[in-house]
């Protein structure tokens, strides 16, 4: 998307330095309107909003056979994480999460609006009080994740970040019964 | 230079000596207090709305001293939050829109060949209003009371449990402010523009500012009201309780979201459409030509101005639509790339037509070109649902407004104060400081906006105070921050070298840029009276088809020259094709404006102090005071068709059926309706999306509120035709008058009467909202109510006639209003209880 | 006055399918999704089919003896407005309702 968009920006600043020479053309309506007007942005932008629609619909959180569930709710400044697959399993700005496999975060807030943030996982996507967001995350390699929350949510803002520890299998298992790994 | 006037110089001289003294203000600074001229007030305008950037961007020196370093401790957090906060409020709301709306005073009477702007006093109060609201809101932060919640507020963030205090106050009372003046402002361009004009200008040869001006003011009034509306549930929830945004009674945050965004997308193409205006006007002129496919540019003005109502939700792809309400947005969001595409491409063809000159108002739209793709093909990237999801909220997103705003916005704006600047000074700009503060400032821009991506790219987000070293961010920080340096060096320097200019450059000549439109052809400095008459003409660029067109306008070869009524006219025209149809007649200095915007502001600001009784004898004062303006308009005897001159005989606008002030009615309306029908959406919102949801009761109709609701619905549109007629036959309307009367009661009495038993505004947001349904048609009565006294008086008093209908007619548009959406307001109260 | 319809009424039907179709969208999914599941696809072609004969109307019927400018921008509106209803629509076509 970088590299197209530098070539649109050359393309129309070549053709600006040409427009600036001071010997009159004829510009005709059918080429500046018809061709670079309408159809020349018209193609790049269906393709580019189809990717988008594919791409969406490939991050989005669509039933999976081995598909984890956890919860993650937001407060000024913290977040709590709970387990599906370990009812009554706590965690405090850590959340744990098996690498490899597609898991569901259900976001929500008591206090004002959050966003769990996690970029190497996933896109952001708001924690609001009253509602109950779905998230998809996926980890590839297990290791640790920096998290932030995204939306401005006061003074203690800046430091309300969080992480993620993706696990291998075995100590995915380990965690979920309640032991450290 | 000793006078040898021949005879056709000393009657431009004539006229000139009678226009002057019927146009002018008094000397001094009292002249500044009562002028209504668009001269004066754009000016005034124009000079408080540049005090605003200044302001505006001090603050943002100190955001990039506070982020030019990790682990900065210039300012603690709460302190930042205020910065920052102020820095979008004061950017966007005090100088962004009021900037425009200053220009389009000044400039938008001489484009289209007339004297004044169609309502001179409310301009004046516009701008008034704004200078009280826009400098409370400066106090308040200079006392440390700024609002804190970034400049969209979003609840609950912004409601009391989370701010106290009274800075959420502060920018809410601040903004309503910035509405009032805004909405003014755009009534008053849009009857301007569709009926001021010169003679013989028809649609197709307006000049293309007045077609952008048109489109931005119409966009004003119909995406202002959302606004206006989110920001009156707000602080009726911090002030009294009602829970419209707070989720255990039903409210929802999201609502929020909604108004505020659709009102701020199209806001950002309120804000460039303007400049777009603007680059149209001088671009052809720098390049010696006309502009490309006049036709194709004002299509895609439209285009984009209505294609932009449907982008808000891109503002709001990561707080969980589901993906086909995303893809809509998404989908909307490409596609207005494609008339922004049709504009740029007129520009370059344009040009690609002409010869250019490297005037200095061209080399800042150059700068616009250079800066406005980028921003331009960065939020093509945003369209895309998955990189918003990464980037939204990050620095990112904060370059990318600001590359459109100021490469869309400023930089066409500076070309524009260049441009026009012998028209306001008489002066011509030619001193080399304005080509080095370009090149300060421009690639200063590039180095702070460019750094500013990339840290968003890294992850840097919007808003934080402080970043740690490891993070990586310290060099891309420290250039962002040098370059802002230098950007506001830059424009310091811009500010000076015009500043210069306008008192010391030598004289300019008569349309020194040798362009076509008729703001040119007058004397520089452009005086009050703009023209010595309304000149007729015959195409989109008259002064190059006539160049002598400029000294006949001035030995009065036109409509109206000179002023020989002694008061202030000029010419309305039929809005398709320009054809004389009525004479104006515009007020002279008043200080109505100025003692309205006081009591105005009064009633706006006291609560922040807990004064309500202060407020509300101010509002009290807004009325009475409303009340006397118009009564000071008008007349008692019919004066019958006038001279117009040019063997044209005319009404004059007291005595037609529809004087510009039913079409500011009928304007003035459309923002309100539009108001009311944003109410509607946020009760279907928050009654499909909002969590505890159905409230613990319903509210039953019953028989009696309905029947008198119905029954006060047809009196009240039944009673002011029946008036219209009986004034128009010259027979008594007291019957229509009476039947009014009895119809706004009953329909009073049926938003009553549901109250009566009706649930407690603070225990649900279906309460609420009834309670704000009621308050629309209770509000609305109190109007008609006042203006049917009014009229009745005027009758009384013998200011109206068969031909001086319009004010009856007046009052049965705003009856028909009251009526129709207080009979909807009232149904959509009962309707669940009636069903359930 | 048919020249301030046939200039406006095509992007205001536009704006109005727009903003219906979304509200439309929002309230199904709010509500479990079911009751208006296939009525989308089906207000989405309403709107189009509308939008198309007002087309028509425009190119063929009413503002013929409008002046040539308010002709041409009439009709060049027309055509936008068609486009971005398809446009702006096809993705209910594409997607899944409520995922």
């Amino acid at each position: 998307m970088l590299w197209s968009s530098g070539t649109i920006f050359v393309f129309v600043m070549v053709l600006l330095a040409v427009a600036l020479r001071r010997v009159p053309r004829i510009a005709t309506e059918r080429f500046w309107f018809w061709g670079l007007g309408v159809v020349f942005p018209l193609a790049i932008l269906a393709s580019l909003t189809l990717y988008g629609l594919i791409l969406g619909q490939r991050l989005a959180p669509v039933p999976a056979p081995d598909l984890v569930r956890v919860e993650a709710e937001a407060r000024q400044w913290a977040w709590t994480f709970r387990y599906a697959d370990a009812p009554g399993l706590v965690t405090h700005g850590l959340l744990h999460i098996p690498a490899g496999r597609p898991v569901d975060v259900d976001l929500t807030s008591v206090d004002v609006i959050h966003s769990f943030w996690v970029p190497r996982l996933a896109g952001k996507l708001d924690a609001i009080p009253g509602h109950v967001n779905r998230l998809r995350l996926s980890a590839d390699q297990p290791g640790d994740y920096a998290g932030a929350s995204a939306e401005f949510s006061g003074r203690g803002y800046t430091g309300h970040v969080f992480s993620v520890r993706a696990h291998a299998p075995a100590d995915w298992q380990t965690f979920l019964q309640g032991m450290n790994p | 230079m000793t006078p040898r006037l021949g005879p056709r110089r000393s009657r431009a001289l004539q006229l000139h000596r009678k226009l002057i003294t019927v146009w002018s203000a008094p000397p001094g600074w009292r002249g500044w207090l009562v002028t209504t001229n668009n001269n004066d007030i754009g000016l005034l305008f124009l000079g408080v709305a540049t005090a605003f950037f200044v302001i505006g961007g001090l603050l943002a020196m100190l955001i990039r001293i506070q982020l030019a370093t990790p682990r900065s401790a210039f300012m603690a957090a709460e302190t930042y939050s205020q910065i920052f906060t102020m820095h979008g409020t004061v950017m966007m709301f005090l100088f962004a829109i009021p900037f425009f709306e200053a220009l389009s005073i000044l400039l938008l009477p001489g484009m289209l060949g007339t004297r004044d702007m169609a309502f001179p006093r409310l301009g004046a109060f516009g701008v008034w209003v704004y200078i009280f609201g826009g400098s409370a809101v400066i106090v308040a932060m200079i006392m440390g009371l700024a609002p804190d919640g970034g400049w969209f507020m979003y609840p609950p963030l912004s409601s009391t449990a989370f701010s106290p205090g009274i800075g959420a106050d502060v920018w809410l009372l601040g903004i309503t402010s910035i509405e009032v003046s805004a909405i003014a402002a755009a009534v008053e361009v849009v009857v301007t523009v569709l009926r001021y004009r010169a003679a013989g200008m028809s649609l197709a040869r307006m000049p293309i500012f007045a077609w952008y001006m048109l489109v931005v003011a119409l966009m004003i009034l119909t995406a202002f009201p959302p606004m206006i509306l989110g920001s009156v549930l707000l602080e009726v929830e911090r002030a009294l309780g009602w829970p419209f945004y707070r989720v255990e009674e039903g409210g929802d945050p999201l609502l929020w979201q909604h108004l505020f965004w659709l009102f701020g997308h199209p806001e950002v193409y309120i804000i460039f459409l303007p400049a777009a205006g603007m680059i149209g006007t001088i671009l052809p002129v720098m390049a010696r030509t006309q502009i490309l496919g006049y036709g194709w540019v004002v299509a895609a003005a439209i285009s984009l101005a209505v294609l932009s109502f449907g982008l808000w939700v891109h503002h709001m792809f990561a707080t969980g639509i589901p993906q086909l309400g995303l893809a809509f947005f998404s989908a909307a969001s490409t596609l207005v790339a494609v008339p922004t595409a049709v504009m740029v491409f007129a520009w370059i063809g344009t040009l690609w037509q002409g010869r250019p000159v490297m005037h200095l108002p061209m080399l800042w739209i150059l700068g616009f070109f250079a800066t406005f793709v980028i921003g331009g093909l960065t939020g093509v990237m945003l369209a895309i649902v998955p990189f918003d999801w990464q980037v939204h909220d990050t620095h990112f997103i904060v370059a990318h407004l600001h590359y459109v705003l100021i490469g869309g916005y400023v930089f066409p704006m500076i070309a524009a104060v260049y441009y026009f600047l012998p028209l306001l000074t008489g002066r011509h700009p030619q001193f080399r400081l304005g080509r080095i503060a370009f090149w300060v400032t421009v690639p200063a821009f590039h180095l702070t906006f460019l750094a500013m991506h990339w840290a968003g790219l890294l992850g840097q987000r919007r808003r934080i105070a402080t970043y740690e070293a490891e993070q990586g961010w310290e060099a891309i920080n420290f250039s962002a921050s040098i370059g802002a340096f230098a950007l506001a060096i830059g424009f310091a320097l811009v500010i000076l070298d015009l500043g210069l200019n306008a008192v010391l450059a030598p004289r300019s000549r008569r349309n020194p840029w040798a362009a076509g439109t008729l703001e040119w052809a007058v004397p520089l400095p452009s005086p009050v009276y703009g023209f010595g008459a309304i000149p007729v003409i015959e195409g989109r660029a008259p002064l190059d088809m006539d160049p002598a067109l400029p000294h006949r306008i001035a030995r009065g070869e036109g409509y109206l020259a000179g002023a020989d009524r002694h008061r202030r006219e000029t010419l309305i025209v039929d809005t398709a094709t320009g054809a004389p149809a009525q004479v104006a007649v515009l007020p002279g200095n008043s200080i109505l404006p100025f003692l309205l915007a006081i009591v105005t502001s009064l009633s706006f600001l006291a609560p922040l102090f807990g004064a309500h009784l202060v407020s509300a004898l101010a509002l009290v004062g807004v009325a009475g005071l409303a009340v006397f303006w118009a009564w000071t308009s008008g007349r008692k005897v019919d004066e019958g068709p006038v001279d117009a001159g040019l063997g044209q005989i005319l009404p004059t606008s007291h005595e037609v059926p529809d004087p510009p002030g039913w079409w500011g009615s009928l304007l003035l309306l459309l923002a309100d309706g539009v108001h009311f029908g944003s109410l509607l959406f946020g009760y279907a919102f928050l009654w499909t999306i909002a969590p505890n949801w159905p409230p613990p009761s319903w509210i039953t109709p019953g028989l009696v509120g309905p029947i008198l609701a119905g029954g006060g619905g047809l009196a009240l549109m039944f009673g002011p035709r029946r008036t219209v007629r009986a004034i128009s036959r010259s027979q008594p309307p007291r019957t229509g008058l009476a039947l009014t009367g009895v119809g706004v009661l009953a329909l009073a009495a049926a938003a009553g009467w549901m109250l009566r038993n009706g649930p407690d505004p603070t225990s649900h947001a279906f309460g609420a909202t009834v309670w704000l349904l009621a308050g629309h048609v209770l509000l609305h009565a109190v109007i008609t109510l006042i203006m049917l006294g009014f009229l009745a008086l005027r009758i009384w008093r013998g200011y109206t006639s068969p031909r001086r209908n319009g004010e009856a007619r007046i009052l049965q548009l705003w009856a028909d209003f009251t009526a129709v959406t207080g009979l909807l307001a009232l149904t959509a109260a009962w309707a669940p209880g009636a069903f359930a | 006055m048919m020249g301030a319809l046939a200039v406006s009424l095509p992007l205001l039907l536009w704006m109005i399918g727009f903003s219906g179709i979304y509200g439309l969208h929002g309230a199904t999914c709010a509500t479990g999704g079911t009751p208006l599941s296939v009525g989308l696809p089906a207000v989405v072609a309403v709107t189009a089919a509308l939008q198309i004969g007002l087309l028509a109307w425009i190119l063929l019927g009413a503002p013929r003896q409008l002046p040539t400018f308010q002709r041409r921008l009439s009709r060049t509106l027309a055509f936008v407005a068609s486009a971005a209803t398809l446009w702006t629509g096809v993705p209910v076509f594409v997607l899944p309702l409520c995922a």
